[in-house]
């Protein structure tokens, strides 16, 4: 099974009753090596897995064989994607506009909070799939920043 | 009234004795519709619940014996819908309503529009909230019965002699505030009588240019005070009673996060005449039912009335645990009529309670708020832990209201082993599906300044952000791995001719964990 997980793929397998092997390591899970608190409480949603283990809380996604190899290979895309489920509240560039890195792009509110997406790098807008009143949650590019170092190679 | 330590005898028994309430409507959701709804169970009492198109699922709609949608998600066209909540009221034929906290559980309006409709409002009279709801005016009538507000000088004279000799009978350190400011611009915090006449001009100057207007506000400068609150209860015959203190000191952005009883800042002195205050103050605003009086406190023991909050607090378990009382049974009764069931002498709290606001967001992005769907809920158990919580495993939160879905209190002998207990409870608490502030909790009870006790306004930022995300373990990717093979997962794929269903929570147990 390949688990990703805070931008890394991890190959995880059954061993044995008691073990598992994790990025080649073989790894105990014995009741006895497991230490208090090392229960994991997982819920699975499609690819999606929350877990909670040793008092943290982790999300995860399962990926197929190929989904992963592709992930290792895939350029760095200016891809942002809503930070909570919410409304958008303003939008502050077009399509074919300029952006600089740190700079406002779509703020995205929620319970009275705000929360600004910011642009990653510099660039330009090439999608735009929001406009002021959309609904919105977390999963979906809102917006696309072509890089502006890729544009110029 | 208070502080006595003499017996005396129950006075109101003769008075004219209300009607029993045998219904009541909740204008609230959440924890608190639910704290009220269990009391109401026990007391034989039946309970309605109001509930806004984003809650048709919520715990506290089921949970009650009868519940009515009352609007759309927005609380400005449900829970704030004072017309609405009074005709579901009328619909269901209750005798009481409850306000809970928040919504309009302050509002003057809503406590009066309730009365002439006929129903029990439980909770002080219109004319109560609105005097407690007009800061300057609560200042000026606590003052008049002796309760200490921040030293300060809002007058009309603004020579520079004028404002140096009241600034020297204030007192340092003192704050020069514009009089139309907000947002901390143009203030400035002097030291001593040299320092504020060298100040004084640039302040006037600031206050000019930033407000259009160079009036200045005066007022004692408190620094890292500590937020202790009094609890306070009245009955209908002029009876009152303390319940002691809360420190509610662990704030962000003046949101409460951690709350106890009792405050480690106070002695046997200092607590005596902190009650006292609380009490005097509520008497001044001739107050009935439950509410608290907040004070700031400075490091040399010197406390400043802040406001009066004429309701139930969020933070009400603490001081039920360490009383062994239910204060909303209380509510209800005084509002029944009943004169307070005990004497202030009979009041001893043993022990240390401390309670956890446990918010929808997510402490790593800047607590952005986490709405969504709560896919797995496990409340902590143990002894002396309690869990006030307005969800369960396949809730939805909204967007629309506040973060916070539950409370979790420990209490135990002493604050150690009410915080240790606690933490354990955070430990042992599950929510997966959405974001938490369960670890910043965690973070916060373990930390040096909260387990010394040596707390204030601002200790947050003492404290410091969460950690960066640790990644998991080997150890614990394969737990998570072996956990993983006896799952059964939401089963959304298998009733595909059915993907429009609204909600696949609501079918039975559709999903499993290990």
């Amino acid at each position: 099974m390949r688990l990703k997980v805070a931008g890394h793929v991890h190959n995880v397998a059954r061993k044995s009753a008691t073990e598992f092997e994790v990025d080649g390591v073989r790894v105990s899970v014995a009741p006895a090596a497991a230490p208090r608190h090392s229960r994991a409480v997982v819920v699975r949603e499609s690819d999606r897995v929350f877990a909670q283990v040793g008092g943290r809380n982790y999300r995860l996604t399962v990926m197929s064989r190929a989904a992963a190899e592709a992930a290792e290979h895939a350029p760095a895309q200016g891809e942002l994607e809503a930070p909570m489920p919410g409304r958008v509240t303003r939008v502050a560039v077009a399509v074919g506009d300029a952006v600089h890195r740190g700079q406002e792009l779509i703020v995205v509110e929620a319970m009275k909070m705000e929360n600004a997406l910011i642009a990653p790098t510099d660039g330009v807008v090439t999608s735009l799939a929001v406009k002021v009143g959309d609904m919105v949650a977390p999963g979906p590019a809102l917006i696309v920043i072509e890089p502006a170092a890729e544009s110029a190679s | 009234m208070s502080g006595d330590k003499r017996p005396t005898p129950v006075i109101g028994q003769n008075t004219r004795a209300l009607p029993p309430i045998r219904s009541v409507l909740i204008a609230n959701r959440g924890e608190i519709a639910l704290r009220v709804i269990r009391t109401c169970r026990a007391m034989g009492i039946r309970t309605v619940a109001v509930y806004s198109e984003a809650d048709a699922g919520a715990l506290h709609v089921r949970e009650a014996d009868r519940a009515l949608l009352i609007g759309p998600a927005p609380s400005s066209e449900s829970y704030l819908r004072i017309d609405r909540i009074l005709e579901a009221a009328k619909e269901a034929g209750v005798d009481a309503i409850h306000p809970g906290y928040g919504f309009l559980s302050q509002n003057g309006d809503f406590a009066d529009a309730c009365a002439s409709a006929g129903f029990t409002f439980i909770g002080p009279k219109g004319d109560v909230h609105r005097l407690m709801g007009d800061k300057k005016a609560a200042r000026q009538q606590v003052r008049k019965f002796a309760v200490p507000v921040v030293p300060g000088y809002d007058g009309e004279d603004q020579s520079d002699a004028r404002l140096a000799a009241e600034a020297s009978r204030i007192g340092f350190p003192l704050m020069i505030k514009p009089s139309r400011g907000g947002g901390g611009k143009g203030m400035h915090v002097t030291t001593s009588a040299a320092e504020f006449e060298a100040v004084l001009p640039r302040a006037r100057r600031e206050s000019l240019s930033s407000f259009g207007n160079d009036f200045l506000v005066l007022e004692r400068f408190v620094s890292k005070p500590r937020h202790v609150e009094v609890q306070v209860l009245f009955d209908q015959h002029g009876k009152g009673v303390h319940l002691f203190e809360r420190e509610c000191s662990v704030q962000r952005r003046h949101q409460k996060v951690i709350e106890e009883t009792p405050s480690v800042a106070l002695d046997a002195d200092l607590r005596q005449r902190l009650c006292a205050a609380g009490v005097a103050a509520a008497a001044a605003a001739n107050y009935t039912n439950a509410g608290t009086v907040e004070f700031l406190l400075d490091s040399s023991g010197e406390f400043f009335f802040l406001e009066m909050n004429t309701r139930l607090q969020v933070e009400h378990p603490v001081t039920e645990m360490t009383l062994g009382i239910d204060l909303v049974r209380l509510q209800i009764e005084i509002s029944e009529g009943k004169p307070l069931p005990f004497e202030q002498w009979q009041l001893n709290p043993r022990g240390h309670a401390i309670e956890a606001r446990l918010n929808a967001e997510d402490p790593r992005h800047n607590d952005a708020p986490s709405p969504g769907r709560i896919l797995h809920f496990e409340p902590p158990h143990g002894p002396f832990v309690r869990c006030d919580s307005g969800v369960a495993t396949g809730s939805m939160v909204p967007e629309y209201y506040d973060p916070m879905i539950a409370k979790i209190i420990a209490s135990g002998p002493t604050r150690d082993a009410a915080r240790t207990s606690l933490i354990e409870a955070l430990r042992d608490l599950v929510v997966l599906g959405i974001a938490t502030n369960r670890e910043k909790l965690i973070q916060i009870l373990e930390s040096e300044p909260f387990r010394s006790g040596r707390i204030h306004t601002g200790v947050l930022d003492e404290i410091g952000p969460l950690p960066a995300e640790v990644p998991p373990s080997a150890g614990d990717l394969a737990l998570i791995a072996e956990a993983l093979e006896t799952v059964t997962t939401p089963n959304r794929a298998a009733s595909d001719d059915r993907e429009a269903a609204p909600d696949p929570w609501a079918a039975a147990d559709s999903w499993r964990l290990a």
